[in-house]
């Protein structure tokens, strides 16, 4: 498979971002182990990471100012910016938003996949159906998966 | 259990919990006499492992080409544990070897990498020391 057909997968799927919500493609790499791609509205960032060797797409929504959207330190490194209690994170990926949602667990609906057309679907749906006001960007939901976020991190 | 882990956290386990501080004392200690000797893990291999091994002079498992897929097409199962097993050993190895261990840790809450599941029991298993690297 060219990797130019990956993409064409991502667009067929995440074309709900462009057409409903004014994302537009930001950025898209195809490898032949991965594919990364950023969506970027107007105040709202999609970074789509997939490395195929794990099977499950990640994807980190973020709420921006401006069109720089970077991927999101690791758990480790949000640890020690929680320690400034000023500090407010502002991007989760999807599987949080699961998780604080009390839905299944995000790799759960991974389990009988075949294909990387297979995980990019069920990605988008998962994303359409569980993360829409994070795509809206609205304040209140980022600001109460913060709460959350660090309350999980306290506990842990 | 492959032939790696027989020779390696295998035989810690079988020594006992003096025989296993041991072992990870002089595995440890090894680590820290050649400190050029180090590898990182954790989720993220373009964005966050390379970077992060790249910055500090550490290596980073090279992912099997095998675990590519072609049409589109995903490892089964049979080719998920071959590839895991291939891990394992390499990762057994760096542990035999004395490396030093930098973790950067999951990119969230959740653990989703099976490859760095894996690597994670096994540190878990052996107790072999790891140090979080934060900044990636």
């Amino acid at each position: 498979m060219k990797n130019t057909e990956n993409i064409d997968i991502l667009k067929k799927y995440f074309n709900f971002l462009i057409t409903n919500l004014n994302f537009k493609i930001k950025e898209v790499r195809s490898l032949n182990y991965a594919l990364y791609a950023k969506f970027i509205s107007n105040n709202v960032g999609i970074y789509f990471s997939y490395e195929f060797r794990d099977f499950i797409p990640h994807i980190q929504i973020t709420k921006i100012d401006t069109e720089d959207l970077k991927e999101r330190p690791g758990l480790y490194t949000i640890k020690e910016l929680y320690k400034d209690n000023n500090f407010k994170l502002q991007s989760f990926y999807l599987d949080e938003i699961l998780s604080f949602q009390a839905q299944n667990e995000y790799k759960s609906y991974f389990q009988n996949i075949k294909t990387i057309e297979d995980a990019i679907k069920i990605s988008s749906e998962l994303l359409e159906t569980y993360a829409i006001d994070y795509l809206k960007g609205n304040d209140f939901n980022f600001t109460e998966l913060d709460k959350w976020f660090k309350e999980e991190i306290r506990m842990h | 259990m492959d032939s790696a882990n027989e020779a390696a956290g295998g035989a810690a386990s079988r020594l006992g919990q003096a025989g296993k501080a041991a072992w990870l004392g002089r595995a440890a200690e090894a680590g820290m006499n050649t400190p050029e000797k180090s590898i990182v893990i954790g989720e993220g291999m373009t964005k966050r492992i390379k970077p992060a091994a790249r910055s500090i002079g550490a290596k980073w498992y090279q992912a099997w080409s095998k675990n590519f897929p072609e049409d589109g097409v995903l490892m089964t199962d049979e080719q998920l544990e071959i590839a895991l097993a291939r891990n394992s050993r390499w990762f057994y190895s760096k542990i035999n070897q004395g490396y030093k261990i930098y973790d950067i840790g999951p990119k969230g809450l959740n653990i989703t990498s099976p490859f760095y599941q894996l690597e994670r029991d096994i540190i878990e298993k052996t107790g072999y020391p790891t140090t979080p690297l934060i900044g990636f």
